[in-house]
């Protein structure tokens, strides 16, 4: 599947309906270059799935976890948002670093996922791949892969 | 050897998801561990739990960090993050005690304890650190550490009495390869800091600051450098 | 005496300061092995920050020229951070307060950050601009023990995170910020314009925008133009961050009718930001370089102002990495 948006707004909302197929225990990824809206299409899911706090770029930190306030499906706690693109090898990495935050309470959302397919796959399930494309300042194109 | 009249040996380990700490000191007849397993289905405790647990063993001495004449730690292998936590607060504890600090294998320690139990039938002992990602840290009698997958033991298993969380969770794979594996209940199974102690007894000591986890698995960065 | 450690991102640092607020020493320990990943790597930092924590606290003790028997509390960063990074300096802080018995401060590393000031004696009230390369925020500082109150913040990218991101995008390579801000000195800031989202109402902050920005300019100039025009388009770039920064603190200097004024993050070393301040007429505080990136003066000027847990009750603290607590709240 494929979709246009036409603005950030437009990002977040698809984010927001994306949202809507997501449970516990389950992992989005997302691919796309610098300026795409990654965050932002978190963002908007991160809203629909009851996160009230802002929800910021992941790089600094590798993750973040966000609690559940609002309305969510049954056993959400938590939000996870985290961005691996310094993490090329995972393999270099403690192999708990993903365990702190794709719990079974958690539902998580993976900017680069990069080679760490394996090792995620390990912690949950992965329910979409997401690919995001510029078409121009304000325009992406945004492809849903099963994964 | 201890420093002046304290002969205590205090230990701590955080190699596997076990945090645990052991005060013995023969002289004064105090051998006190305390383990603290993580909750059903949770992360480890070692960040909370570690020194709570170094101090409940100094209690059976008489409750001061007086009768510590010298600090051991287990350095793994084992989870990196879990290292670093006993490894950090062994090199504060040893800085603020003034004590020398002793790095002990955990492997080495786990496979000691099972020879020591002589549960084995005169058998050598494979100790197994579950490495996480499918794969085992085994060391023990006669083996360098080293990471590999349960699957590719071949014949470093045989007719060895396997003991670690790792023999525990990849025991159709250990068996397989010819390991004898105690009871999943067994405390052969546990790092015990009790042994880090004897072994840290007549052991020379490091500079804190040289006392670095035993990695094993590089991280790839390292290797392509 | 307080000694205080901080290993929330790549520096290893610690601090001996006076109960006075005197800094004794400052040691900051950089690592610079990240420079070829494009950016932090947990596990190569966690282990740089083990093999250095031990010398660096020696170092902070040697240049004070104290022994341990003269410290009399012992603090470290809790959070946020990198947690395998800050549970490294936190659990050896942790032993060291144990082994003496000493009372121990859990600090929040933002609450640092404030706390910078306070090592000029520039204390509270003031509004205090945070902005590095994980965190940017405007906080309203009215008592030294916080909480702070929390007036806007970024909604996406940090301050820092826009400046490194943008470097990328020039190809300056990583941590590119400083090295655009050398570039830029060169360029014209009015070569180009870039979005500072002056139509964002509020005191919130947001990066994003001007990064896309960025991409699509070097996009439409190409590569041959892009390089030539290298200096402009850092120029500007950095024009509109500080901008972007200098709008939200003006209005939040406007709503609260703050007179005084404090910087704090590595981005508080910035030049031009730094005139933009002063150019505010206001009574102001930006700290030494040294005290504006991560140090552990700056916790130990927190814990100063907050309670020392007696031994051996915070034995059992643990850290934590971001989102999960109140921003700069005592620990």
């Amino acid at each position: 599947m494929t979709v246009e948006t036409t603005d950030s707004a437009g990002t977040e909302r698809f984010g927001a309906q994306l949202a809507a197929s997501l449970q516990p225990g389950d992992v989005v990824l997302l691919s796309g270059e610098l300026g795409t809206g990654k965050t932002t299409l978190v963002r908007g899911a991160a809203r629909a799935l009851g996160v009230r706090v802002p929800v910021t770029s992941p790089t600094f930190a590798i993750g973040s976890r966000y609690p559940v306030e609002g309305p969510a499906p049954t056993g959400l706690s938590v939000v996870a948002h985290l961005d691996l693109y310094r993490l090329a090898d995972l393999g270099a990495e403690d192999p708990d670093l993903l365990a702190d935050y794709l719990t079974a309470d958690a539902v998580a959302f993976i900017e680069w996922p990069g080679a760490g397919l394996e090792t995620i796959a390990r912690f949950g399930q992965i329910r979409h791949h997401l690919r995001l494309e510029h078409i121009d300042l304000e325009r992406r194109r945004i492809t849903v892969d099963a994964p | 050897m201890t420093v002046g009249s304290a002969t205590g040996v205090l230990a701590l380990d955080t190699s596997t998801a076990l945090t645990v700490a052991a005060l013995w000191d023969a002289a004064r007849g105090v051998d006190a561990e305390v383990a603290v397993d993580p909750p059903a289905g949770g992360r480890p405790l070692h960040a909370q739990a570690l020194l709570e647990a170094a101090v409940a063993t100094l209690a059976e001495g008489g409750g001061s960090w007086e009768q510590v004449g010298r600090i051991a730690v287990g350095i793994g292998p084992g989870t990196f993050t879990g290292l670093r936590i006993g490894i950090a607060a062994a090199q504060g504890l040893a800085r603020a005690l003034g004590r020398p600090l002793v790095p002990v294998s955990s492997l080495a320690s786990l496979a000691a304890s099972a020879t020591a139990a002589e549960a084995g039938a005169g058998r050598f002992v494979l100790a197994v650190i579950d490495a996480r990602r499918g794969e085992i840290f085994v060391g023990g009698d006669g083996l360098v550490p080293s990471v590999l997958a349960p699957e590719d033991l071949a014949e470093r298993a045989r007719d060895r009495l396997a003991v670690g969380d790792g023999a525990v969770r990849f025991r159709a794979a250990l068996e397989a390869a010819g390991a004898v594996v105690p009871a999943d209940d067994s405390v052969l199974h546990r790092v015990s800091a009790r042994m880090h102690c004897r072994l840290a007894l007549n052991a020379p000591p490091v500079a804190p600051e040289r006392v670095l986890p035993c990695y094993v698995r590089l991280p790839d960065a390292e290797v392509a450098r | 005496m307080i000694l205080a450690v901080e290993t929330s991102c790549d520096d290893t640092c610690a601090a001996v300061v006076g109960l006075d607020g005197v800094i004794h020493a400052n040691v900051i320990s950089s690592q610079t092995v990240h420079d070829r990943f494009g950016g932090v790597v947990p596990e190569i930092a966690s282990r740089q920050h083990l093999e250095q924590i031990t010398p660096v606290i020696d170092a902070a003790l040697t240049q004070a020229e104290v022994g341990l028997d003269k410290i009399t509390r012992v603090a470290a960063t809790r959070g946020p951070g990198l947690v395998a990074a800050l549970l490294v300096g936190f659990s050896a802080a942790k032993g060291l307060a144990a082994g003496r018995e000493l009372p121990f401060t859990g600090v929040d590393h933002l609450h640092g950050h404030l706390a910078a000031s306070f090592l000029n004696g520039f204390d509270p009230p003031f509004l205090c601009l945070i902005a590095s390369g994980g965190h940017t925020l405007l906080a309203r500082v009215t008592r030294p023990e916080g909480p702070a109150e929390i007036l806007g913040q970024t909604l996406d990218d940090a301050a820092g995170e826009a400046f490194d991101k943008g470097a990328r995008l020039l190809g300056l390579g990583y941590p590119g910020g400083a090295a655009l801000s050398r570039l830029a000195a060169d360029g014209d800031p009015a070569a180009f314009r870039f979005p500072v989202g002056a139509r964002m109402g509020g005191l919130d902050f947001s990066f994003a925008g001007l990064k896309t920005a960025l991409l699509y300019k070097t996009r439409e100039l190409g590569a041959e133009e892009t390089a030539r025009r290298r200096a402009d388009l850092a120029a500007a770039y950095e024009a509109a961050i500080v901008e972007a920064l200098m709008i939200r603190l003006r209005r939040a200097v406007q709503t609260t009718g703050a007179t005084r004024i404090a910087l704090g993050g590595g981005v508080a070393a910035n030049g031009p930001l730094r005139a933009a301040v002063a150019a505010l007429g206001l009574e102001h505080d930006v700290p030494v370089p040294a005290l504006c990136t991560d140090n552990a003066a700056m916790i130990a000027a927190a814990a100063l102002h907050l309670p020392a847990q007696p031994y051996p009750t915070y034995l059992g603290l643990d850290v934590y990495a971001t989102g999960e607590r109140p921003l700069a709240a005592p620990a």
